[in-house]
């Protein structure tokens, strides 16, 4: 592939304007509230578009173009499935007490609903797990410039994780989420023609299924066995692995994507985020997933587009999206192109180490080392905080070259951390019974049943390290992270409940605010439709239904 | 004008605006002449200047 300086000056003022936001928004940046939480002022566009994007990285992007060619429209489960409940059950339920209880962080709201040992066991996971998801992303970019352009792995790395480091070092969180909507809309606009081009190359979603297999374009018809579907994946593991457990786990308790609700101006602003969100979130798969589908069909009618191979002659997946821009773009869109896959990796990038930054600042170091401090003592903590993250971000980097898939090692850590927490949160926003000790030795219990799962059964040759003869082997490595996760979630769940019972439960009057059934629901009166939140969560749940049908 | 570009709106706007014209245009600096490749970069270019002129329009909607 090769690139013009018309290319190259696209990419110049994608990184002038990043940059310059972060200037701008550096004058406004006068405390830690503003830096690590934008002194909760954003408006609501704001925030549901950065909601959305702190999840457009290049997993997603360049991930679900791989996936769409390897496992056909069944990836859309991701967004159909796997994302728009969790996102409704988000904006209805849990967001009252993120924003009502005042929390800074996820984990802060563990603190006061349990107590501080859970909250720092949440702290010290997430901090980790952001960590590698920011070294993962600058791994990926670099390998993929390095693959395309020829660019040394050094010199992309250092480059994008410079850019990033300077607009949220200047201007904190609020840089990062303004960069995040820009991103949003360079990402969308930039891969949006190859869809419309490629479409009426193909002949259209008709001329698709003619050259597909119908498992390839069917999202729940092959679903009845493992065997019958490219992922290897039964209906149970979809619905409750994905569906369920990871779902939720991810879009209601991880810290990166509800951050960008609780920066909201006001209570309203913050219910409606992730419901707002849900409508670009459910088209999304248009313009990701599709791309892939007419990489495949291109690849099987054996014009002048063929899928890259890797050196065992296997299909390298991961190079659909690059290889459609190529095929697609001349000098000029390609630049746009390239552009939009570099904000996709800086993107996920800036919002991990954002995240990063507040968790280290206020439930690790606030917490633990210097309770006391001044305001400016704790914003100068989160500026070093924003270089040591990208530091440490970089020597991930380093390290993610010894895996090879990056989207199931993501798939399984998120099963290890994630998946009990939601189980911890459930029994805590919902059972006024639920105690400190269950609270924690459930997620200690969660986490090490994922563990043991992983050691003790198989897929694709990962897993079975605690002993000699697995005791099952999946059809295929999703499934296998599905059903840890299902295992994590069911024995969090299960210790949290048991322990509780025999343990004592904070005084009612401490958990005001903090748990449903003693929570005073106010009643309001909304000026128009769309300011109601029920009736967006209906609309979202309508359309979803209708878009699984379509593509049934 | 250094407090409009205070307005986030107006800067995607402005962005979107800019490489995108610069993609409408490149075939006069020295990018392809084919037919293919112009249609292309019109589409892309094209949409990316249209959605920045809306959000150029929108900022000001939005201040007043």
């Amino acid at each position: 592939m090769n690139l013009t300086w018309i290319d190259y000056l696209i990419i110049v003022i994608y990184f002038i304007f990043v940059i310059g936001i972060g200037v701008m928004v550096k004058r406004k940046t006068k405390s830690s509230a503003d830096f690590l939480q934008s002194g909760r002022s954003l408006p609501l566009w704001i925030t549901a578009l950065a909601f959305i994007s702190a999840n457009l990285g290049a997993q997603e992007v360049i991930g679900m173009a791989a996936s769409g060619a390897k496992y056909g429209i069944m990836t859309s489960h991701f967004y159909w499935l796997g994302a728009i409940p969790a996102m409704v059950f988000l904006g209805i339920f849990m967001m009252p007490f993120y924003y009502g209880s005042r929390a800074r962080s996820v984990p802060e709201y563990l603190v006061l609903r349990f107590d501080e040992k859970t909250r720092t066991f949440n702290a010290f996971s997430f901090a980790a797990m952001t960590l590698f998801s920011s070294g993962v992303s600058l791994y990926a970019l670099a390998i993929l410039f390095q693959t395309l352009l020829g660019w040394p792995f050094d010199v992309s790395i250092l480059l994008a994780a410079g850019i990033v480091m300077a607009y949220t070092f200047l201007g904190g969180l609020t840089s990062a989420v303004y960069n995040e909507v820009l991103q949003f809309f360079l990402i969308v606009l930039g891969i949006a023609p190859i869809v419309y081009i490629g479409m009426i190359n193909v002949g259209g979603w008709e001329g698709m299924t003619q050259v597909l297999d119908k498992s390839m374009t069917s999202t729940w018809q092959f679903m009845g066995h493992e065997s019958q579907n490219t992922m290897g994946v039964n209906l149970w593991q979809m619905v409750m692995g994905l569906g369920f457990v990871l779902s939720f786990g991810y879009w209601c308790t991880d810290f990166l994507v509800v951050q960008r609700a609780m920066i909201a101006k006001n209570m309203s602003a913050a219910q409606r985020t992730p419901l707002v969100a849900a409508f670009p979130k459910m088209l999304l798969p248009f313009v990701v997933i599709l791309p892939g589908l007419i990489a495949l069909t291109l690849h099987k009618v054996g014009g002048d587009f063929q899928l890259p191979l890797k050196t065992d002659g296997r299909i390298d997946y991961d190079l659909t999206l690059p290889m459609l821009l190529g095929h697609y773009y001349p000098t000029g869109m390609l630049g746009v192109g390239l552009t939009a896959l570099i904000a996709s990796f800086m993107s996920g990038m800036a919002g991990n180490v954002t995240a990063f930054n507040a968790v280290w600042t206020y439930d690790i170091y606030q917490a633990h080392i210097k309770k006391d401090g001044t305001d400016d003592h704790y914003l100068t903590v989160g500026k070093i905080t924003t270089v040591v993250g990208i530091l440490l971000s970089i020597a991930t980097a380093y390290l993610a070259r010894e895996f090879n898939n990056i989207m199931d090692l993501l798939q399984l850590i998120f099963g290890f951390i994630n998946a009990p927490l939601f189980a911890t949160f459930m029994l805590g926003m919902f059972w006024k019974r639920t105690t400190s000790a269950g609270a924690f030795f459930g997620l200690i219990m969660g986490t090490l049943g994922a563990t043991l799962t992983h050691g003790l059964t198989v897929a694709e040759g990962k897993g079975g390290w605690l002993i000699g003869e697995p005791l099952h082997e999946f059809a295929s490595g999703m499934g296998h992270a599905f059903f840890i996760a299902i295992m994590s979630w069911s024995i969090c769940f299960m210790v949290t409940l048991l322990v509780s019972l025999i343990t004592k439960p904070k005084p009612e009057s401490e958990l005001e605010g903090l748990v449903y059934s003693l929570t005073t629901k106010p009643r309001t009166k909304y000026q128009s439709l769309h300011e109601n939140p029920y009736v967006l969560a209906g609309v979202v749940l309508v359309v979803t239904t209708y878009l699984n049908y379509l593509y049934w | 004008m250094l407090s409009r570009l205070e307005n986030l709106l107006f800067v995607i706007g402005l962005f979107l605006f800019s490489i995108g014209g610069v993609v409408f245009m490149s075939h006069f600096f020295g990018g392809s002449d084919l037919v293919q490749t112009i249609h292309v970069n019109r589409l892309g270019g094209g949409m990316l200047v249209t959605v920045g002129i809306v959000m150029i329009g929108l900022s000001f909607r939005e201040e007043q």
